[in-house]
């Protein structure tokens, strides 16, 4: 990462964002503290200040000029070390006492530049806070504190709080920098997976922590959308094989044909007959073509938006109805107890065909004098469709794959039939979310739909 | 009968026209959407054969102006779009049948035909008859010559489809789409089982057989007379 990226990375931006919100807020804070501590420090010296002409004024109550006079040159002696000045001025404004120079007389608390008397020296000119007293017979009392300390004081804190400052504004970009690094790290990675899977490894997936936050939740979501993506890809492959596998047989009969007819010293009832079943042939590779594509339409869940409302007692009534004559006519017996009210959620085009397509399967493949029964029942959980016969049945080994795509058993390779139909049940109940099962009917076949909940399915 | 065909692949468009020429009709081909759209505007035609995609403006896109304009003219998809959601918009587009790409031209001439007849606003006629059947449809009784036929709910919603179109041909699959509902193929005998079915109740015992096959296309009932 080269430096101009670096400062383009997110990363850095939060932590610069973290840094500026806390500097921010620490300044404001220093602010504040700066304030209240300077004017704590000064209110103490004018405090001070204030005591100590309380008790000279008591003195010159007390004794007059002299014992003020006295007091102020005692207290002057020993000024030097704490730096404060005392000056008392005669009414006709003259020097009496104190290491001061004159001063103008003034009531109160005022801050004024001076250069103190010191071995009779003139000392360089210094910044002090003075509160002056008027006494009532003229006479002019100052005292004051070199404001040196208290700025020196000030520095202090001053220095502190930027030193600090600078010191917490630093630790928060480097929190920052490490808090944004070590969760970018992980949005980072989904970024190079993505990469991967984009180059062509669909089988890559997130690494998801298990921490449950936003960021897991993120990559179980795109895993989720990429097992999706991956199945629909695999099932296009499907459908492309399937097409090049079973389609190319038929394609190659119809061609045999065309050119056999074409053989010359045909007649024109000769040519009509094989047109007739080219005709034929082409029909049922388009009706494979179709099926095909429809289940692979199918599992592309794109009519899943559309469910409404589907009573499957009507459709289970209006199949038997259907099929009854044509089973009868074959010599079977379609039999039907149809639960009155049952729905579901669901396309009603579809589950018409799903159970079509199961009865078609059962009266394709039993012979005659077996009896087909179709059940809808509401049970315990949910509604429960069966459809069953006493027929030859499907062996153990082989009821999971009757639902694969062109899939038939040995034994029905010579019936009509494109082995689509249950793959095409399949795809639709799994869309409907139906659980679909074969199982021995003892003697017969036995296929059961267990309906999800009302509402369940595409929610 | 008149029809517009629009229809942009050429060879479709002149075995589609030759044929129904041939059957009988007039037809005038549009080959692309604008073309087809202002044809069908005029309002001339008894039925529009209309292609979903096609190019310039789209099936679906004509057939929503023309009948936001009001044109009430009948309109037949014929398409190669069988995707499971196709025939649903193409019909709640206001088209009002549909037909795939490959198709037995038998079943184009016969929804054709079906389509025209269709009269713009349904009489409520409440007694059909075909030669010496009748059905009414009030009291959901059929009678021929005098006699009464029992029929059950299914079998005499499908003689009442083959007698509100008697005279014309209707194919297995426009039976299967409105007796059933069944817009899939049935690997199964069902109409021709529930076919023989009614004209054993209908037929069998007057002689004159009202319910005729049609080779190659499907069935018809007329009065042979």
């Amino acid at each position: 990462v080269t430096l101009p990226n670096f400062l383009r990375t997110a990363a850095f931006k939060l932590a610069l964002l973290y840094a500026t919100i806390f500097g921010l807020s620490s300044f404001v804070l220093f602010v504040f503290l700066y304030w209240s501590i300077t004017n704590y420090v000064f209110e103490q010296t004018r405090g001070s200040i204030g005591l100590e002409m309380s008790s000279l004024a008591e003195e010159w109550r007390t004794g007059g000029e002299k014992t003020l006079e006295k007091e102020v040159n005692e207290r002057s002696s020993k000024a030097d070390s704490v730096s404060s000045y005392y000056l008392l001025q005669s009414p006709a404004g003259e020097h009496v006492a104190g290491n001061l120079g004159t001063l103008p007389v003034r009531d109160g608390s005022f801050e004024q530049l001076v250069a103190p008397l010191r071995a009779g020296t003139n000392q360089p000119r210094v910044a002090v806070l003075f509160e002056g007293r008027i006494l009532p017979d003229g006479w002019f009392l100052a005292i004051g504190r070199d404001l040196k300390d208290i700025r020196e004081a000030y520095d202090l804190v001053l220095r502190a709080f930027v030193i600090a400052l600078g010191a917490s504004v630093a630790l928060a970009i480097l929190g920052g920098m490490l808090m944004s690094f070590g969760f970018l790290k992980r949005i980072e990675a989904i970024n190079r997976t993505s990469e991967t899977i984009i180059r062509g490894d669909l089988g890559q997936r997130i690494a998801v922590l298990g921490t449950h936050d936003e960021l897991d939740r993120l990559g179980n979501n795109l895993n989720r959308m990429l097992d999706r993506i991956q199945s629909l890809m695999e099932s296009m492959q499907q459908v492309s094989n399937d097409i090049a596998h079973d389609l190319r047989t038929p394609l190659a009969r119809l061609r045999q044909r065309l050119e056999r007819v074409r053989w010359p010293g045909s007649k024109l009832a000769d040519y009509q007959r094989e047109v007739d079943s080219a005709i034929a042939d082409t029909d049922d590779i388009l009706a494979t073509f179709a099926a095909t594509l429809r289940i692979a339409q199918i599992e592309a869940r794109s009519r899943v938006a559309g469910f409404k409302a589907v009573c499957l007692s009507d459709l289970f009534t209006t199949i038997a109805e259907a099929y009854a004559p044509v089973a009868e006519d074959q010599g079977q017996r379609l039999v039907a107890s149809v639960a009155a009210g049952v729905n579901i959620q669901g396309d009603a085009d579809l589950l018409t065909q799903m159970l079509a397509n199961i009865v078609e399967n059962a009266l394709r493949h039993c012979p005659s004098g077996a009896t087909i029964d179709m059940r809808l029942s509401n049970g315990p959980h949910a509604p429960l469709g069966v459809v069953s016969d006493d027929g030859p049945g499907i062996p153990e080994d082989e009821r999971a794959k009757v639902f694969r795509r062109f899939y038939r058993l040995e034994r029905s390779r010579t019936t009509p039939g494109s082995g689509l139909g249950l793959s095409l049940v399949a795809a639709v109940a799994d869309i409907h979310e139906i659980g679909l099962a074969v199982r021995d009917n003892e003697p017969g076949a036995r296929f059961e739909m267990q309906f999800p909940l009302r509402g369940a399915p595409g929610l | 009968m008149k029809i517009l065909l629009v229809e942009d692949d050429p060879d479709t468009a002149a075995y589609v026209s030759k044929g129904l020429s041939e059957s009988g009709h007039v037809v005038e081909v549009a080959k692309d959407g604008r073309d087809g759209l202002f044809l069908a505007a005029g309002e001339s035609h008894d039925v529009v054969i209309l292609d979903r995609m096609l190019p310039k403006m789209d099936g679906i896109a004509i057939i929503k102006t023309l009948r936001a304009a009001g044109v009430r003219t009948p309109v037949l998809f014929l398409t190669t779009l069988d995707g499971i959601n196709d025939r649903v918009e193409g019909l709640e587009a206001g088209g009002d049948d549909y037909l795939i790409k490959p198709f037995a031209f038998a079943e184009l001439i016969a929804r054709v035909s079906a389509l025209n007849r269709r009269p713009p606003i349904v009489p409520m006629q409440t007694v059909l008859k075909v030669g010496d059947l009748e059905m009414d449809l009030t009291r959901r009784t059929v009678t021929r010559a005098g006699r009464r036929i029992d029929l059950q709910p299914r079998e005499f919603k499908l003689l009442e489809y083959l007698v509100r179109h008697a005279g014309h041909v209707v194919t297995r699959t426009m039976l299967l789409e409105n007796i059933w509902d069944f817009h899939f193929d049935p690997r199964t005998t069902i109409v021709e089982t529930h076919i023989s079915r009614l004209r054993g109740k209908v037929d069998r015992d007057f002689g004159v057989e009202l319910i005729q096959t049609v080779r190659g296309a499907g069935y018809c009932i007329r009065d042979p007379s």
